[in-house]
Order: structure tokens, then C-alpha cells, then sequence
């Protein structure tokens, strides 16, 4: 995965994962910029819902700047819908996918299975504060493009902000063509995803564009997450 | 298998054999897993008749068809970006099958990397269920109905 840590106008992509040493980090402080991760300050558990406003890709455990922070030059930007070039799953062209590629998350690399609101309050697991109905959430939500880039890249955000309580049981895909999920969707393991709607072209490189957004609540349980966003995909 | 993982093996009605390791994109076409992906979309599918999965444990799973163009073969997997955790690529699962009839359903052989295990399923090449694939690509496959 490739995150943008220029511009909209003059993106720069930068490796994210799954390299050694390269994460993305979030923060409520816009100014984390090159920050051990020994280091890296604690959130205060907050009153009432809220998005996680920051975002940062890391190349190196104290290398690292804003999404769309101009290559660190300006402090982090809050997230918005908006920054349509936001990260991108990118693949190389030695390989040929088998079925349309999935965007979740797990708690971690083990990819066990995650259970709604078990613990309550787990950040993939949802709480309270994640849910509008019957079923709790994620408090990682995610959107998807609904073509490879190769064949027309995003030049609009979303239509709908990310809120707390948006996700849907099961899959969604976007319409294929340009076009957006209308809504973020949770990212819950197998529980909760983004599926493609469509098969990269065999042994052809490309990328697929991606937002994402962390929320937090009163109802969260203090942790450190070290969950991963998964790229879940099949290959001849 | 000293390479420590599975491979696939197609047979074909006039006698012929092709395995896996004779479609690594790589020079040393050995089972040694030093190499990239195989070609299974190139493999010719007319007149295969049968499909092994060699799993590292020494057992194998085989599918079978009167004709071509009824067999899949695919690996699933995972590429995670940490968020503070560990990030990487892993194998989850290496999958034979063939289909069975016109509704797509399938009945398969998968060597689950994470537990060790070959396993015997049925599902379903427009959704399948194992693993939450999905829809599978007839066109990667080469599979007719």
C-alpha cells in the first residue's frame, strides 16, 4: 500500500506496507511528524465520539510525515473525504488475481476471526458508540474506488464523510467505473469488507484507490492497537 | 515436499502430466519453492481429465472430469499494512476443484497453510464461501460451462 504525503495536485506516494518498519499511525496531535514509536503520544479517551483527525505514514520506526502534509513541509492536515488521493493498494506485474481483491482489517497478522463487539468496545470490534441498528461496527472505516486507476483515477472524493456508525454486514462494492462507495464501510475482518468489482488484469501492474478514516469514542477500550489493514486477495 | 509447500498437478487424457513446478516463471523449474508465481491461466485445459494438490505433509487431494475445462486452481492469501502492528504477506490457503454443473458448484481440496491441513469442500465458483473469495475469474481459470 501507497500513501500520498505530497499533494493533491502533486501527490508523492510513499510505501506504507507491508515492508518492515513502514505502518500508518494515527494521532489527535497534527504536529507527529518524524516520531520514535517508543514515543508516539497516547489519545485521551474522548467524551464523545470524534474522528481521529491525523494521519501519518512511517517509512522508518522515527521517519515520517502527514497524509498530504506536502512531504512534511506543512503539519498534518485533518482527514478529509475530499483528499481523493489518499492511499492506494499498488501490485507489480509478475502475478495474475484469481477473483476480485478484499480491503478489511484484522487485529493482527494471525487474521483470526473477529467477533462483533467481543471485547466491546475493541477498535475492530465496535461498541455503543459504532452502532446504528442491530450490529456494531468498526471504528475503521474504509472506501474503495470502483476501477484499477490505470483506467481513470479518482478526481473527487466520496459523496458522504465517514461517520461512526457507517458500515454494512457483510461485503459492499462500489459500482464499477468512477465511482466512490457512497458511504465508508466498516473494516471487521471477514466480518465486514470492501470487495473489488472487478479482476485486475493478469500480470498487469497497477493500483486501486483507497480513503480511510479512524473514529474513537467513549464507549473505546483504552489499548494499544496494533491491528492490520488487509489487502485479501487470490492469485493463480 | 522439501520446499514446504503445495503444489498442483495436472493430468491429461492421452497420459501427459504437468506440475506446477514446470510453470514457475523462474529458471529452476524444480519444487524447491524458489520462484514466483506458476502460469495456471496458460496451462492448456483441453483434454485435462484430473488435478492433484502435493500438499507438504505427503498427502494429496485429486479432482477429476471426463473433459477439460472444468478445474480451478488458486491460492488465497493476505498482504497487511500495519497500523502500529506487523505488516507482511502470507498464504492462507492453496485450492483445487472442479465444477460439477451448470449452477457453478464445485467440489474442491484445499491445503490450509495455518493449520497444516488438507481439507475437502464443496462450494460454489460464483460465490464461494471458503475464505469469502467470492465470484472466481472464469477467464483467469479457463473454465467453460
Amino acid at each position: 500500500m501507497e500513501a500520498n504525503h505530497g499533494t493533491l495536485g502533486a501527490p508523492i506516494w510513499v510505501v506504507v506496507g507491508p515492508t518492515a518498519a513502514h505502518e500508518v499511525r494515527w494521532s489527535d496531535d497534527a504536529t507527529q511528524k518524524n516520531i520514535a514509536s517508543a514515543a508516539w503520544p497516547p489519545e485521551i479517551r474522548p467524551a464523545a465520539t470524534a474522528i481521529v483527525s491525523y494521519t501519518y505514514a512511517y517509512w522508518g520506526d522515527a521517519t515520517g510525515d502527514g497524509f498530504l502534509s506536502n512531504s512534511g513541509a506543512i503539519n498534518c492536515p485533518a482527514f478529509s473525504k475530499d483528499n481523493y488521493f489518499w492511499a492506494r493498494f499498488n501490485w507489480d506485474n509478475t502475478g495474475t488475481f484469481a477473483s476480485a481483491p478484499i480491503f478489511t482489517a484484522y487485529l493482527s497478522s494471525a487474521h483470526a476471526a473477529i467477533t462483533r463487539q467481543n471485547p466491546d468496545g475493541g477498535l475492530l470490534q465496535g461498541s455503543a458508540d459504532t452502532k446504528p441498528g442491530a450490529s456494531a461496527f468498526s471504528y475503521l472505516k474504509g472506501n474503495a474506488w470502483g476501477r484499477v486507476d490505470s483506467l481513470g483515477a479518482p478526481g473527487a472524493g466520496p459523496a458522504n464523510a465517514p461517520v461512526v456508525t457507517d458500515g454494512t454486514v457483510g461485503s459492499v462494492s462500489p459500482a464499477a467505473g468512477a465511482n466512490w462507495l457512497v458511504n465508508f464501510q466498516s473494516l471487521m475482518g471477514d466480518l465486514d469488507y470492501i470487495t473489488a468489482p472487478f479482476t485486475p488484469a493478469a500480470t498487469a501492474a497497477n493500483t486501486w484507490s483507497l480513503e480511510y478514516a479512524l473514529f474513537t469514542g467513549p464507549n473505546m477500550l483504552p489499548a494499544l492497537y496494533l491491528v492490520v489493514m488487509t489487502l485479501k486477495y487470490t492469485w493463480t | 515436499m522439501v520446499s514446504g509447500r503445495s503444489w498442483w498437478q495436472c493430468r491429461y487424457s492421452d497420459g501427459r502430466v504437468l506440475s506446477e513446478w514446470d510453470t514457475m516463471t523462474t529458471k529452476i523449474l524444480l519444487p524447491i519453492n524458489s520462484g514466483s508465481t506458476s502460469r495456471w491461466e496458460t496451462v492448456p485445459k483441453d483434454h485435462m481429465v484430473g488435478l492433484r494438490l502435493l500438499c507438504p505433509n505427503g498427502r494429496a487431494g485429486e479432482v477429476a472430469a471426463p473433459e477439460g475445462h472444468k478445474f480451478l486452481q488458486l491460492k488465497v492469501g493476505w498482504m497487511d499494512v500495519g497500523l502500529g502492528g506487523q505488516g507482511g504477506r502470507a498464504c492462507a490457503a492453496h485450492i483445487i476443484g472442479v465444477v460439477r454443473d451448470i449452477s457453478g458448484h464445485c467440489y474442491c481440496w484445499a491445503w490450509d497453510t495455518g493449520k497444516g491441513k488438507l481439507i475437502e469442500f464443496y462450494d460454489n465458483i460464483y460465490n464461494m464461501q471458503y475464505q469469502h473469495i467470492g465470484r472466481l475469474s472464469l477467464e483467469v481459470q479457463g473454465i467453460k460451462i
